[in-house]
């Protein structure tokens, strides 16, 4: 498999159009999103489909996730400026979501509790993403680190 | 967790072969790994050996509908095809996906899917066998 010798380099002075993000780097984070947005979506049709009225708040809330890493994923898949902001937009989503949602599983626990078994309830974001090893705390952090590195500039 | 844990005495019929599906993904995951950390693109014989987890992965699946037809359903049966599925894709689609991309992150996407795989196999006994599904 031939190593690329960076095919892009621009001259000074031009303008350097963003870099793909469906590339390097760009290619792991959407495997990671993609894995995300399969779980999730996965979990919360399994959660709404069997067992809805039993905890609506954090089943909504899996869902709502589901949705998110499904749009980023899709986006960064599209590569193109637009897109590229939609998944900028998107993992504001996510950051801001798995904060909220990682705090409020923290501080009103009675939220994330099965109305029928009195157990607590997990949720994709419940403490910020634990059943996912605190992956979705760290993506968005990564992916928009990512999306502002590799922005278009004008030199 | 009681009920689960008086389901969980059904038995997982592919006990080996998951041991050689973990042992084999862990270590594909661990050198792909240091091939990205070392600015590495994916070698072409790391696709032989997620080759031969794929296999592996099929002789698993072999036994677990062996099982099935003599009598051994899953407690969970969508949720167990739900899951299966999306295991024997991860090889083939890792590979495409990450065969693709000449750099380090090449070598990082079969990272990431291998450390995932072993996961999705642990998920998998758990449905079958009924035990921890309660919290999902």
């Amino acid at each position: 498999m031939p190593v690329s010798v960076m095919p892009d380099a621009v001259p000074e002075g031009t303008a350097v159009p963003a870099a793909s993000t469906r590339r390097g780097p760009g290619r792991a984070l959407i495997t990671v999103y993609a894995v995300l947005a399969i779980a999730a979506t996965a979990r919360s049709l399994f959660e709404l489909v069997t067992k809805f009225g039993q905890a609506p708040v954090p089943y909504l809330l899996s869902s709502f996730a589901a949705v998110v890493y499904c749009v980023i994923t899709v986006a960064l898949v599209k590569d193109t400026p637009a897109w590229r902001r939609v998944a900028f937009a998107g993992m504001l989503v996510e950051l801001v979501g798995v904060l909220v949602v990682g705090t409020w599983s923290l501080v009103h626990p009675e939220t994330f509790q099965n109305a029928v078994t009195g157990r607590g309830v997990h949720s994709v974001w419940y403490w910020f993403g634990l059943d996912y090893l605190f992956v979705p705390l760290v993506l968005p952090v990564l992916g928009l680190n990512f999306l502002r590195r590799t922005r278009s500039s004008s030199a | 967790m009681s009920t689960a844990s008086l389901l969980s005495s059904v038995e997982w019929p592919a006990s080996s072969v998951t041991l050689v599906v973990t042992v084999l993904s862990l270590l594909v995951a661990l050198i792909t790994g240091v091939l990205a950390l070392l600015d590495r693109a994916l070698p072409d014989w790391v696709l032989w050996l997620v080759g031969l987890l794929e296999i592996a992965l099929v002789v698993l699946t072999v036994q677990c509908v062996v099982a099935w037809i003599g009598g051994t359903a899953p407690v969970d049966p969508v949720v167990f095809l739900a899951y299966l599925l999306v295991v024997l894709l991860a090889g083939p689609g890792t590979v495409w996906w990450g065969a693709a991309e000449p750099g380090r992150w090449g070598s990082g996407v079969v990272c990431i899917a291998c450390v995932v795989i072993p996961v999705l196999v642990v998920r998998l006994q758990q449905v079958w066998t009924g035990a921890g599904v309660g919290h999902a």
